[in-house]
């Protein structure tokens, strides 16, 4: 078996912004010009929400905590160093502002199979080998429903912080130390983190795999 | 599999491996069929959650409810910043009802009581000019005389002491 391409820095179907145009806006964002942050918050919008929604599965609470964050982040544009990327910046306060969120809640996340509008609906690599089938029966949707919700309550039995190194892994691509700089936590945290969720859903999804 | 094993194989996919550690990664999955399901099954996890995507409310819109929040916060903290201010004001004023309460109270009670009201004790009063009316001088022979001058207005003792007379000797 051929080894698995490593992931690359940036995920599929995330164009990384010309970083050039992103610190010209920040410049001007922090200089007060609510437009060029509107600019930049329009940008990382979606992989933002992804993020959080990942963390706090729910919709409703993840636009909530999304607004939260951005609004957080206008607010301390003055603290951001301009060393660090703009994204690690605010996909720390965004991961703080849902982690604190859950905390508060002293829940874990709700409604694992609430009716969410996914994009690409259509594909689920843990279904990929169904994909093959040229035409799907209404079997084949009844899986495919079995495996996603399997799929979200595996990964919501998952710690808040398991979950989140996960997502911030595979979702954003980052790196050990991006998301150790995050998290606030040391790489070999987040190393530990990622194996161990690897390994519990796994475990969780071993019939699917 | 040892855990060392299966955390060569997370660190792999993640991309976090030295050249050394790479050369035993591809051992292992030479040697253990068991390294492979598991990395498979690893790649296919990760690969389902970056395509299990949701759709986010639409950027433009989220941006204009942020903005909206934005204003409304930089809002409450002036009213929260100006409330500060009306409550401080609130005490100062509170403060100087009660002093001008107080003296009106008092006045008042003195008034009822046929005295002199506070503030109209605070009028400069005439009093009688100082007057000197006699003066003694313990000199043997000494005359004194007291009068006042038209130039200066002032209050003049003169004396008078008689020759040939030595003042210690008094």
């Amino acid at each position: 078996m051929n080894k698995p391409e490593p992931p690359s820095s940036n995920p599929p179907d995330m164009e990384e912004p010309d970083s050039l145009e992103i610190d010209r806006l920040i410049a001007l964002a922090r200089r007060g010009d609510e437009t060029a942050f509107g600019q930049v918050v329009q940008v990382y919008y979606n992989r933002v929400y992804n993020v959080i929604y990942r963390v706090v599965n729910h919709a409703e609470d993840a636009r909530e905590l999304s607004q939260a964050a951005w609004v957080k982040a206008w607010q301390r544009l003055a603290d951001y160093k301009e060393e660090a990327r703009f994204y690690t910046w605010v996909y720390r306060i965004a991961v703080n502002t849902a982690l604190d969120f859950l905390r508060r809640k002293k829940r874990r996340p709700e409604d694992p199979l609430e009716p969410v509008v996914r994009d690409g609906a259509e594909p689920i690599a843990l279904d990929t080998r169904r994909e093959l089938a040229d035409e799907r029966t209404p079997l084949d949707d009844l899986h495919r429903a079995e495996i996603r919700a399997a799929f979200d309550r595996a990964l919501l039995d998952l710690s808040a912080e398991h979950r989140t190194a996960l997502v911030l892994r595979e979702l954003e691509g980052m790196s050990y130390e991006e998301i150790a700089r995050v998290m606030k936590v040391r790489t070999g945290t987040v190393m530990s983190r990622l194996f161990y969720a690897r390994k519990t859903l796994q475990q969780a999804l071993g019939k699917f795999l | 599999m040892k855990k060392s094993e299966l955390e060569l194989i997370s660190r792999g996919l993640d991309g976090d491996l030295s050249p050394d550690e790479r050369v035993r990664l591809e051992a292992l999955r030479t040697r253990e069929p068991e390294a492979r399901t598991v990395e498979r099954q690893w790649t296919v996890l990760g690969d389902t959650l970056r395509h299990d995507q949701v759709a986010a409310p639409d950027a433009t819109v989220a941006w204009q409810d942020i903005q909206r929040a934005i204003r409304q916060q930089a809002g409450d903290a002036g009213s929260a910043s100006t409330g500060g201010w009306m409550v401080r004001f609130r005490w100062a004023a509170g403060l100087a009802v009660l002093v001008v309460g107080t003296v009106l109270g008092l006045s008042a009670w003195r008034v009822l009581d046929g005295r002199t009201p506070v503030w109209v004790m605070t009028d400069p009063v005439e009093s009688p000019a100082n007057r000197v009316e006699w003066v003694v001088a313990e000199i043997p022979g000494a005359t004194t005389m007291i009068y006042t001058d038209t130039e200066t207005d002032m209050t003049v003792i003169w004396m008078d002491v008689a020759q040939n007379v030595d003042p210690r000797d008094s």
